[in-house]
């Protein structure tokens, strides 16, 4: 019942054309109605009766009837689909706009075959069930009630006979109800599978290849694509098993009509006319009985595409704004823009601690590094900045504001981040680099362009016209790294992070966007994660993590002065040797 | 030159190929394997629609003979038969819905097989070219979507014209000239039909493209959504959307306008051919022919005009499906660009001496990014790529595992040209570590064997110890039985690195290479894994590419790439001695520390 409110909900904007199309599709069974009374007419007075003059004129209406039935059946078919469409762009944009909302944790849940198995599938089942379901149920309906009023109008004795039957149908299709419930909702489960391992496929394609696994993709995937196949049999066992006991106990009334409709034509209490008036409408007692296992297969699919739509937009993002966050206010009280620090800072995934109490404060214009083991926790930390999570214990302020004071699209505005694994998408370079402002010139995004060392987007196809493949497949790992900081600069935030940012970039292209991040034409505080110790080593002050916890910090001097983990990172990095010693010395090098 | 440019959510996929009754031959392929089921469904499906017509001659007979007679009896036998002749139907009926349920779900289960199968065969450029949604939604949805027309529809199709040809035969056993009569409606339905099916497929095309295109840009939004939300794009993007989703809207309203026109139409003509029944039954043939005859001539025409009816929904349907089908045979006639020769024979166990003789290669047409580059790497060495990026180091190892084609020259591992040797054979003694490390949903177990499948625990452990992952693993209480979420979830780039790198050192390879292996694992870890695959590189052939001055000095020759070829090409020392471009790479790299 739920889902069907729901669905009224969202058919807010087409509520009125959706019942328009629902009132006619209740006139249009009177409609049916008329055509067989005037067959009547036509066998009785003209056939029998010998009047043909009425013959024309009841042609004629019969016609017309049909004609403005057929118009008014193509206005309900346009009032439909534009409503079914409306609902499917409501729901489609609704859904779509709920999960920008939606937090890190809420993607790392679902997989994302899932969640398009809602936007390509379910929805488009919700569409297919107001097109279709929604308005033969209620046509169903209303037919048989009508053809039995009819009935009963014309010769009430024969239409008990008729319709005698009918209660038993509806029972048998009530256990059929019951037995079919689950059903559907296993089958969308393996389908939501089946578009999983799919995607993984296509997405892992150089994987696959790189192993020579083919073989195994494909019986993979069949495992996926025959649990679904098996499924949809399933259904349809069932459904046969029920489909002879509805089918036959409809269509018994075939046989009514035609013992019972004989003995009272013999008796003299039905006319030849009345008689085929009900042999033509029987189709109209039956048809909606037969329809029926039909309809709750199609309700069943809809109540488990609906909950699925209706679980996803029911889950409240786990960040999001403060009632008290008022973007307007804070930008104004702002006092040190791009200030950061972290008070005793501790977090947790599920029951594992993974930042143990960490503390520290960047100032306006400073540059600090993290460096430490993968999986230490480095990625987190700049994760807290942007309120990707919120930490369990502890504050992270940004410009001197608590994080969750922040109005979340204000506070991102201000950073600019690159990630490890660099996403791009598949749009042109140019338009990769505006991602966060798309206001950016030609000039402007060439210029972050050039900052970020990626002169060999000139070299590409299109230049900076070129699409770039999806993830940014076809550049190399050094190339996308630097479109990736280009984007974030381009935006000129406040505050800079680059995780692990020029991994892939060879040295000599690392120190020179090191020398140009050092004369940005705009005020920025920088955070730069990095292993390698050339990235970090002019940093104003490293932080070194080990399990969630800092354990050294200092500028580069000083921590080599310290002898400690920074010291020996710096060692095994170097791989100083006597002759590289030796080398250094020549080069005037102090060591 | 202009180089075709790539795919985007927002450019529709323009089908070149004409509209053709090609696609629905070769689904016939598919269908010729089930022919014995079909063939019962068929005969089911006939009897039945035979024994279904019986039913109004009973009436008939009952209201033309039994009731003037008064026979109650005769009535009684009559509906008994009736009650026989119906169940016998519904019988039937079940038995061709059965068969044809299996036979539909067995076609689509095959051609998602081979949809599949043929997706594995292509290159890499084939993803690179289009977003990946696009790719998913024919796989998927397309297949779901011709299921129905290629089961039931075409069942249905043949059914109904059969079913058409026994009422016709009915209705001519009934009354020629009235028959004649009702046949008289079908020119004008066909000429309908056919002046509105070009602007139909159109219609139905332009909906798959926009489908796909929605699907696409969902599908890249939902992967890139920490992007979206790290640049505040979500108020941009939900535009972008929502544009999109408008698109598809008026597509399908559109589609839908034409579709819906068919349904009128019959119903139109089936009235108008009624009341021709009537004027030719009762103006000019009444009384000669019987009320009887007049009311099942009735009756036969509504049974006639149904089918056609139904065949009209089925050739909307099949319009719709067309479209769809269209997709799936273009993605399976796609070409294989990279596949065995046909006289290819499986490489031996190899020794893994590697030789490039005159390579030249380019990813389009014009521009070499390798241009005859030849050198001889001698089995159990290790090779360290360097240069600056998109010299070609990736694509040197590309090209050794065959991942492209060469326009020039020849690649020979131990003496065997690898263009001559099966795929399988070649790429399954190569462990290749790209730089994408990608992970798949599963356990930990599974990700690792996914380097070699009967891999047993110990030997994962093993591996895992080589590259200093045990630690992680048995920090969770399920081990190698721990599920890791789509694309690794929450694993730390490095640690997703080193994961691959299990999964690369399980396989066993003889020829390793390594992309950027370890760009994001910290210094101690890598130092720990360095020592790990000293020996273990020792007997095998090694292809490193690396920024990292550690890791390249130890190797046993260095090549410097630059311009699409090697500069120069020796060991740490002999390099250093050259004082060029190795040198200044190097000592620069010093400078910085």
């Amino acid at each position: 019942m739920e889902s069907f409110k729901w669905l009224w909900e969202n058919l807010s904007g087409y509520r009125k054309r959706y019942v328009l199309c629902l009132v006619l599709s209740v006139i249009m069974p009177f409609f049916m109605l008329v055509n067989p009374t005037l067959q009547r007419q036509l066998v009785d007075k003209v056939l029998v009766g010998g009047d043909r003059d009425l013959l024309i004129p009841l042609l004629l209406i019969m016609a017309g009837i049909t004609l403005s039935r057929s118009l008014l059946n193509y206005l309900s078919v346009v009032l439909v689909e534009s409503a079914s469409l409306g609902v499917m762009y409501n729901l489609r944009t609704r859904v779509y706009g709920h999960l920008q909302k939606m937090d890190l944790k809420f993607f790392d849940d679902n997989p994302a075959g899932d969640i398009m198995t809602i936007i390509s599938s379910d929805i488009d089942i919700v569409r297919h069930s107001l097109v279709f379901v929604f308005r033969q149920i209620i046509s169903g309906i209303l037919l048989f009630v009508c053809a039995s009023v009819y009935y009963f109008v014309m010769n009430w004795k024969f239409a008990i006979c008729m319709i005698a039957l009918t209660p038993l149908i509806f029972v048998v299709s009530m256990i059929y109800r019951t037995k079919v419930k689950t059903i559907y909702k296993e089958l969308r489960q393996r389908l939501s599978k089946l578009n999983t391992v799919a995607q993984e496929n296509i997405e892992g394609n150089r994987v696959v290849k790189a192993f020579a696994r083919e073989e195994y993709e494909i019986e993979k995937f069949n495992l996926r694509s025959s649990a679904f196949r098996d499924q949809n049999l399933h259904a349809q066992y069932i459904w046969l098993k029920y489909f002879p006991l509805i089918e036959g106990l409809s269509q018994s009334m075939t046989i009514t009509t035609l013992l019972f409709g004989g003995i009272f034509m013999i008796n003299g209490a039905l006319t030849p006319g009345e008689f085929i008036a009900f042999n033509s409408l029987s189709w109209a007692v039956t048809m909606p009985f037969q329809m029926l296992g039909q309809l709750f297969n199609d309700l069943q699919r809809f109540i488990a595409s609906a909950s699925k739509i209706m679980d996803l937009l029911k889950i409240e993002p786990g960040i999001k704004n403060e009632p008290s966050a008022d973007a307007q206010s804070r930008v104004k009280d702002i006092k040190t823009p791009g200030d950061i620090e972290f008070r005793n800072v501790s977090f947790s995934f599920s029951d594992v601690k993974v930042l143990h109490d960490i503390s520290f404060h960047i100032k306006p214009g400073e540059t600090y590094a993290i460096m430490g083991e993968t999986g230490s926790g480095k990625t987190l930390i700049v994760n807290l900045i942007s309120r990707f999570y919120d930490a369990q214990e502890g504050a992270v302020l940004v410009d001197g504001i608590d994080v969750r004071q922040w109005d979340l699209t204000e506070l991102r505005r201000g950073i600019g981040m690159t990630t490890q694994e660099v996403f791009l998408f598949s749009d042109t370079v140019d338009s990769n680099i505006a991602y966060g402002d798309l206001s950016l010139s030609e000039e402007e995004v060439r210029h972050f362009a050039e900052v970020s060392a990626a002169h060999f987007i000139d070299d590409l196809s299109h230049g900076y016209q070129t699409i770039i493949g999806e993830r940014g497949v076809g550049l190399s790992g050094g190339q996308k790294q630097r479109i990736a900081l280009a984007r974030a600069l381009a935006i000129r935030p406040r505050i800079l992070i680059l995780d692990d940012t020029t991994s892939a970039v060879d040295m000599e292209t690392e120190r020179y966007i090191q020398n140009q991040l050092d004369q940005l034409e705009f005020e920025c505080t920088k955070i730069i994660i990095a292993q390698r110790i050339s990235a970090v080593r002019k940093a104003d002050c490293i932080l070194l993590l080990e399990d969630g916890r800092i354990v050294e910090r200092g500028s580069h001097e000083q921590l080599l002065a310290q002898r400690g983990r920074y010291y020996e990172l710096w060692r095994i990095q170097t791989g100083v040797d006597e002759d590289d010693k030796q080398l250094m010395n020549e080069m005037g090098v102090s060591f | 030159m202009a180089t075709p440019q790539r795919n985007r959510y927002d450019i529709d996929e323009t089908l070149h190929s004409p509209f053709s009754f090609k696609h629905l031959r070769r689904s016939f392929i598919y269908i010729r394997k089930h022919i014995k089921k079909m063939t019962k469904a068929f005969v089911a499906s006939a009897v039945a629609s035979i024994l279904a017509l019986c039913v109004p001659q009973l009436v008939q007979r009952a209201l033309d003979v039994s009731v003037p007679n008064k026979d109650i009896g005769e009535l009684v036998l009559l509906a008994g038969l009736a009650a026989i002749l119906i169940i016998t139907t519904i019988l039937l009926s079940r038995l061709r819905a059965r068969t044809l349920t299996e036979v539909g779900q067995d076609i689509i289960f095959e051609i998602r097989n081979d949809l599949f199968t043929h997706m594995q065969k292509l290159p890499f450029t084939y993803y690179d070219d289009r977003p990946h949604g696009k790719i998913l939604v024919r796989v998927v949805q397309y297949v779901n979507s011709v299921a129905n027309m290629l089961s039931n529809g075409i069942i249905d199709f043949i059914l109904e014209i059969v079913n058409l040809i026994f009422i016709i035969v009915f209705m001519l056993i009934t009354n020629v000239k009235l028959t004649l009569v009702v046949l008289a409606g079908l020119p004008i339905l066909f000429f309908v039909l056919f002046t509105i099916k070009p602007a139909q497929r159109r219609a139905w095309q332009r909906v798959s493209n926009k489908n796909s295109n929605l699907n696409a840009y969902a599908a890249e939004s939902i992967n890139g959504m920490r992007i979206t939300q790290i640049f505040t794009r979500e108020n941009k993007n939900a535009e972008i959307f929502d544009r999109l989703a408008r698109e598809y809207r008026s597509a399908h309203f559109k589609a839908g306008l034409i579709s819906n026109l068919v349904q009128p139409t019959v119903d139109n003509i089936s009235q108008i051919i009624f009341s021709f029944l009537y004027l030719v039954g009762v103006l000019w043939s009444y009384p000669m022919v019987s009320l009887g005859v007049i009311f099942a001539m009735g009756n036969y025409s509504w049974r006639f005009w149904q089918p056609i009816n139904r065949l009209s929904q089925i050739y909307n349907q099949f319009l719709n499906t067309i479209a769809y089908l269209e997709r799936i045979f273009e993605t399976m006639d796609e070409p294989v660009m990279i596949e065995d020769a046909p006289d290819a024979y499986e490489l031996p166990g190899i020794n893994g001496q590697v030789v490039f003789e005159n390579v030249t290669f380019g990813y389009t047409e014009g521009e070499n990014v390798l241009e005859n580059l030849s050198f001889k790497v001698e089995p159990g060495m290790s090779v360290a790529l360097v240069g600056p990026t998109g010299a070609g180091k990736t694509t040197i190892v590309n090209l050794l595992s065959r991942f492209y084609d060469l326009k020039d020259g020849r690649i020979l591992i131990d003496g065997h040209d690898i263009s001559k040797v099966t795929l399988d054979s070649l790429r399954r003694q190569m462990g290749i570590m790209l730089q994408d490390s990608f992970i798949f949903s599963g356990t930990i177990a599974e990700n690792i064997r996914y380097g070699r499948l009967d891999a047993t625990l110990e030997e994962m452990e093993a591996a895992s110890a080589v590259v200093h992952l045990n630690e992680f693993i048995d920090k969770f209480p399920e081990r190698y039985d721990r599920e890791i979420k789509e694309r690794g979830g929450r694993l730390s780039q490095g640690q997703k690195q080193l994961l691959a790198f299990a999964r690369t050192i399980i396989s066993d390879p003889k020829i390793l290479i390594l992309d950027e292996a370890t760009s994001s694992i910290d210094t101690k870890t890598e130092l720990y894994v360095q020592k790990g695959i000293n020996h273990l590189l020792a007997g095998r052939t090694s292809f490193i590419i690396a920024h990292r001055l550690s890791t390249i000095r130890n190797c046993d020759c260095i090549m410097f790439i630059k311009n699409g070829g090697i500069t120069e090409c020796g060991t740490h020392e002999e390099l250093m001695e050259k004082k060029g471009d190795y040198f200044r790479m190097y000592t620069s790299q010093l400078m910085e520390l």
